[in-house]
């Protein structure tokens, strides 16, 4: 059992590193990609301005 | 082994097995009831209205092994207690070897406790104002008390070591410290004082050699001891490995999870037009950040940034910053915040291109501090993994905790 659960926690600590290290999941919210779109976005479009 | 005789009811004539030693003092006739006196010449002295036979896994006859000593059933005795207007009950086995004499051995809805009389006395050697958790001493060890409560003989069959009549009533007063229960019992005048263990499942069926498996304990036993699964031990010793393993991971995060400052500047009178910041992105997997600052004094600034690849725009950030204080009624306030920063990706490594544009009705801001960072680290997932770790490690207390404010009911007063 402990070391079903501890290969468990490996795992998850693993990712966690990972997830870390490479910001997984962590771009703001408000970034706009328009990745070579052409279309950028400006403020007014956030309805910010 | 003991020595077994037999007599002859002397009420019903029916043939009886004497299993005890000399001290027993009653035999109560398991086929009619008739209470028997041993000490003379089982003269009949009383009889028990035959009730169903409560259920013990421990009927006269059987033999077992506890503490290195083996001992045999010789009599039952079955107990009632009513609380609450709920009814409870439990058997009492009369065990006797010819080596350690008596003792007991006690089945209660799953559990099974084990004791002895005791000689010596208890301080203090008499509870006259009961209060639960209260402590007593036995042998230089700290029992709390439990409960005190009055129990009837509703049952009773075979050797006993003292006369038992149907409806006497026996006051118990019961101090825990589990695995073990110390018991003052007080019968009319006379005090006596019972030590008792508490036996798992495994250990009686080792005892008792039993075929059969005891039905499942129902509650938390007085002196029932925590025991807690392999599953919460392992969780518990494998979180606090793991908290460590988080902690390490934080002091590599304080280090190195601010990244890499890729460019910096300081732009003077932001308000006055476009700057642009130039900076090179070495790994495309990691976060770029963004980080403004301005000198802001009960004003905004809205920023506008867009991060360009040459001459083909790959991102557009916008965001506003508010910095506003005061006092009211006395107390200052402060809201929002100077700084702001916004995360993102590139697609690839290279040369990119920062603009910025700021807008602000306030034309007290000098200045804009701008910063590019690579290799930014989210601090999230480490605390995430730090709780699921601590929260591991805490099963085993806090299972303990539960235990114990179950066995002790609704009790806060510790």
């Amino acid at each position: 059992m402990t070391k079903l659960i501890f290969i468990v926690f490996t795992l998850l600590t693993l990712g966690t590193a990972y997830a870390t290290y490479y910001g997984y999941g962590a771009e703001s919210s408000a970034v706009s990609r328009s990745v070579r779109a052409g279309s950028v976005g400006n403020a007014a479009a956030y309805g910010v301005k | 082994m003991s020595e077994v005789r037999s007599v002859s009811c002397t009420s019903c004539a029916a043939p009886l097995e004497l299993k005890g030693g000399h001290n027993v003092r009653s035999l109560v006739c398991g086929y009619c009831g008739a209470v028997m006196d041993a000490h003379e010449g089982y003269q009949a002295v009383a009889k028990f209205q035959r009730i169903e036979r409560p259920f013990t896994p421990f009927m006269i006859g059987r033999t077992g092994i506890i503490q290195e000593v083996r001992f045999t059933v010789i009599g039952l005795i079955g107990y009632e207690m009513v609380e609450d207007g709920e009814l409870y009950s439990w058997v009492s086995s009369q065990l006797f070897s010819a080596t350690h004499g008596y003792a007991w051995i006690t089945y209660n809805d799953g559990h099974v406790v084990f004791s002895r009389r005791v000689r010596e006395l208890p301080e203090p050697a008499q509870v006259k104002h009961f209060k639960r958790k209260r402590r007593i001493t036995f042998r230089s060890d700290e029992y709390r008390l439990f409960e005190q409560y009055t129990a009837r003989v509703a049952f009773a069959e075979g050797e006993l070591t003292w006369i038992a009549r149907q409806g006497d009533n026996v006051s118990v007063t019961e101090a825990i410290n589990p695995p073990h229960l110390f018991e003052y019992e007080q019968s009319g005048d006379e005090l006596e004082f019972g030590l008792g263990q508490y036996l798992s499942h495994e250990d009686v069926a080792q005892a008792f050699d039993l075929k059969e498996s005891l039905p499942r304990a129902s509650g938390i036993h007085p002196c029932q001891p925590f025991t807690p699964s392999q599953f919460v031990k392992s969780l518990s010793k494998v979180g606090q490995i793991f908290c460590c393993v988080s902690a390490a991971a934080f002091v590599v995060w304080a280090i190195v999870g601010a990244g890499q400052t890729m460019a910096s500047k300081r732009i003077s009178d932001p308000l006055q037009g476009n700057t642009q910041l130039a900076f090179t992105v070495n790994d495309p997997d990691q976060l770029v950040e963004v980080a403004i600052e301005a000198p802001l004094d009960n004003s905004w600034i809205f920023v506008e940034g867009r991060v360009e690849d040459g001459d083909e725009p790959i991102l557009a950030i916008g965001r506003e910053l508010g910095y506003y204080y005061g006092s009211e009624g006395g107390e200052s306030w402060t809201e929002g915040s100077k700084t702001a920063s916004v995360a993102f990706k590139v697609p690839a490594a290279g040369n990119y291109a920062l603009e910025l544009e700021a807008e602000s009705e306030d034309s007290r801001i000098r200045w804009l501090d701008v910063e590019v960072r690579q290799g930014v680290m989210p601090l999230r997932y480490l605390i995430a993994l730090l709780l699921i770790a601590a929260a591991s490690a805490l099963s085993l207390p806090i299972t303990k905790f539960g235990f114990e404010k179950r066995r002790w009911g609704d009790d806060d007063d510790d």
